[in-house]
């Protein structure tokens, strides 16, 4: 059974970081991802989620225990407008297989993708004041 | 903790993980997932959604695998 630090490798950190900057960058939302402990579920989630101060309402936060093997996602008051409820179910729908084998990597790298697929904004149709 | 940046709790990994990393190594035993048997398994992955804190306005989805 290989300790915490083994779990993910650097480069694997690296990975994960790179596609949540892209997913950030496409749809304009603020991802953050936890690999870790939630000893109360749903709670420690949401606890973290709000962790993240005063960006939490444009954060989605993708929280993963593989001890517990559980799966997490929260949506902020302002980021659930671009990425609502069903969206994160489909996230996590299609995570469960790469969690299952274990592959974290694989299993965020989908789920954020999935993330950012759905809460791309809509195009703005006007983006100028109107003249006076 | 900072926003936007993947987030790997390495301090809450006091202790050996429950579920054992090892199984997709090469040479280990075939997880039971890589041969299709999820499907007839009693521990099927039990996906929540609608999970929303109506209170603080988030949402979000839960999944058990």
């Amino acid at each position: 059974m290989p300790s915490g630090d083994e779990v993910l490798s650097s480069q694997d950190v690296g990975y994960v970081e790179a596609v949540v900057a892209r997913e950030q960058q496409r749809c304009g939302v603020d991802f953050s991802v936890y690999l870790g402990d939630l000893p109360d579920g749903r709670e420690s989630a949401l606890g973290l989620h709000s962790a993240l101060g005063a960006n939490a309402e444009n954060a989605v936060l993708m929280a993963i225990d593989p001890g517990r093997r559980i799966t997490e996602i929260v949506t902020g008051e302002r980021s659930r407008v671009w990425v609502d409820d069903r969206a994160c179910a489909l996230a996590t729908l299609s995570m469960l297989s790469s969690l299952q084998l274990g592959d974290w990597v694989g299993a965020i790298d989908r789920g954020l993708t999935t993330l950012g697929d759905q809460a791309r904004h809509p195009a703005s149709l006007h983006v100028g004041l109107p003249q006076d | 903790m900072k926003p936007g940046t993947a987030w790997v709790g390495a301090p809450l990994w006091v202790g050996a993980p429950a579920v054992d990393v090892n199984q997709t190594a090469i040479g280990e035993s075939i997880p039971q997932a890589a041969i299709g048997a999820q499907t007839v398994r009693d521990d099927a992955p039990l996906l929540t959604s609608n999970v929303s804190s109506a209170a603080e306005g988030r949402g979000g989805a839960s999944a058990q695998w």
